[in-house]
């Protein structure tokens, strides 16, 4: 009998688990490291200890270290919501950007900004996000609960989106203030530039609680894959089961898009490269696309602040400009495979 | 485990698809729900997994009732095994299998016991040499053993397989329905959802036979294929004889033309 080495042989997943923990280290190193000002660690870390108003150690403290933290975060966000969402409707092409849950957590963000909550209750722009989120993904949750087919997803996700752009629209377009139209404009474009503590504070506490509802459910995750009968007789409880995905990607996305703007495929690509390396199982996914998702976008952010444009490219264009092909060739690949 | 279901009533969409079914399964039987398309042996096999609403009734296991129990400890007393065999995603077929051990694996650890359980259902639906390939990639009567076998792994007393020799050859029509019918004779309760009759014939010891929601006839399966049964509800008329002492049945014609 053929051994079955694949199921006790953990080796390939924990060595995939280190190398993406080596990389996100050794990217968090770099990227405190590389801007317009370039800083020796050493040195800056000897500074802070001497004297703590060092322009050196103001720049790292104050600006690159929450920047880093935050690509660290919102990536982490992006990578395991679309592999939860994915895992949740069994469709690969489940993304927070596709199905339209960036653009409607960025309108939640974007109403708030408009009618000056921010300022008065910090708190309000990442509720702002959530609040968009999650009626995006329980809106699509409601249209693909019966018809998982890839044609369904998309076209929900065509709808969400391009009613949270239309809407969004509207309120640049209302604007009093062109200024605020221009700054609201190129925030949506998605950047991690110019953030502060602030905002690491205003977006962890229900980025947390998001990704530890979407872990909980990756023991079950595996078993939907056989259908939700199946599942149910495996003692999976559903509701309870999607109850927690769509809560936890809203809450983590919304936090994630509240601060940064929109930042899409993220979630699409991560999982698609990490799945053949946990024998495609959507629960083993789920950690290591948290940490593929930091990873890229911590590696997206440093390429940003390297290329020598006049002006910062956004982080959410470089995706996009990635993503989009890798979307289309997705695309054509799955026509293939899961086509009737 | 013995199954009770009493005063079974469903309804679907406003349709009447079970009409007060009334029914024991003892353990140790091979049991089969046989009836024409519609019957709804599906729908009772799905009530009978606690998968299924029911508007009037209730399903027991031992006297206990199935909405007193929580979903993962009726996942350690029956398996269910579905007529679809989707895969959404193209797990390796060992990797399938091990999901059945799901209600006894709490975190992703696996233990000896659950390696030993998913070898021998492995070996018990002779797809050994399909280990380490895609279920995708496999044929139609390939993928239903690999399903079959995972609902083997999970070890439970009661279980309830919807159509599982649908799609196989002959061959392995009659191994797996010895394999059941084995599972059985080792004190399992196991219920199967069958429309090969002489299948039914040969390895069942007990038959429910269901048309439009209501159960028409039920005891040892001989008594249940009768020749009158078969003309009135399926509408057909069929050969009888007697192999080394075991009876056959051949469905061979309908009631309108005698023969071809």
């Amino acid at each position: 009998m053929p051994t079955l080495n694949s199921l006790n042989n953990r080796y390939q997943e924990k060595r995939l688990t280190i190398m993406l923990i080596i990389a996100l280290l050794v990217l968090f190193v770099i990227s405190l490291m590389v801007g317009d000002v370039n800083l020796s660690i050493i040195n800056t870390l000897k500074n802070i200890s001497n004297d703590n108003s060092s322009l050196e150690s103001i720049i790292l403290m104050d600006i690159r270290l929450p920047r880093t933290l935050l690509a660290v975060l919102i990536g982490a966000s992006l990578g395991l919501s679309g592999a939860a969402l994915q895992g949740m409707v069994r469709n690969p092409l489940a993304e927070p950007g596709i199905i339209g849950v960036s653009t409607s957590a960025a309108l939640g963000a974007v109403i708030v900004f408009y009618f000056g909550l921010a300022t008065a209750f910090p708190m309000a722009l990442p509720l702002g996000g959530i609040v968009g989120a999650l009626l995006a993904v329980i809106f699509l949750y409601a249209l693909t609960r019966h018809n998982n087919s890839m044609l369904t997803l998309i076209l929900a996700g065509v709808a969400v989106s391009s009613l949270s752009a239309a809407l969004t629209a509207l309120a640049l377009n209302l604007s009093p203030n062109p200024y605020a139209a221009l700054e609201i404009f190129f925030w949506l474009m998605g950047s991690l530039a110019d953030r502060s503590f602030t905002h690491v504070w205003l977006i962890l506490p229900t980025t947390l609680i998001g990704w530890w509802l979407m872990l909980s459910t990756r023991h079950d995750l595996d078993v939907l894959s056989l259908g939700d009968d199946t599942a149910q007789s495996l003692g999976v409880q559903i509701q309870r089961l999607n109850k927690r995905i769509i809560l936890g990607v809203a809450l983590s996305v919304g936090a994630a898009v509240s601060v940064s703007g929109g930042i899409g495929f993220v979630g699409l690509v991560v999982p698609h490269v990490l799945r053949p390396y946990v024998g495609y199982q959507p629960g083993r996914l789920l950690i290591c696309s948290a940490l593929g998702g930091a990873v890229l976008l911590l590696a997206a952010d440093i390429t940003v602040r390297l290329l020598a444009t006049q002006q910062e490219l956004k982080i959410g264009v470089l995706t996009a400009l990635l993503g989009a092909p890798f979307f289309l060739h997705l695309i054509l690949k799955s026509k293939r495979e899961w086509a009737p | 485990m013995s199954i009770q279901a009493s005063n079974i009533h469903v309804t679907l969409s406003g349709q009447l698809i079970l009409n007060d079914i009334n029914a024991e399964f003892p353990p140790g039987q091979l049991i089969g729900l046989i009836g024409p398309n519609g019957a709804g042996k599906s729908t009772l096999l799905r009530v009978l997994a606690g998968l299924q609403m029911i508007q009037k009734g209730h399903v027991s296991i031992n006297g206990e009732r199935l909405q007193e129990l929580q979903r993962i400890d009726l996942a350690k007393k029956m398996t269910y095994l579905a007529q679809s065999t989707e895969c959404h995603w193209p797990m390796s077929v060992e990797r399938v299998v091990m999901l059945g051990r799901h209600p006894h694996v709490n975190s992703q650890q696996i233990g000896d016991v659950d390696m030993e359980a998913v070898k021998q259902a492995i070996k018990d639906v002779d797809i050994e040499h399909l280990i380490g390939r895609s279920v995708n990639e496999l044929s139609g009567g390939e993928r239903a053993r690999v399903m079959l076998a995972r609902a083997l792994a999970t070890g439970s007393d009661i279980l309830l397989a919807d159509e599982p020799i649908v799609s196989l050859d002959p061959r392995h029509q009659i191994e797996v329905m010895a394999l059941l019918r084995n599972q059985a004779n080792r004190g399992k309760t196991v219920i199967v959802v069958l429309h090969e009759l002489h299948l039914a014939m040969r390895y069942c010891q007990h038959l429910m036979l269901l048309d439009n929601g209501r159960k028409v006839a039920e005891g040892l399966t001989e008594d249940v294929l009768t020749e009158s049964n078969l003309k009135r509800i399926y509408g057909v008329n069929a050969l009888f004889g007697n192999h080394q002492g075991v009876p056959w049945v051949l469905p061979w014609s309908n009631e309108k033309e005698e023969s071809i």
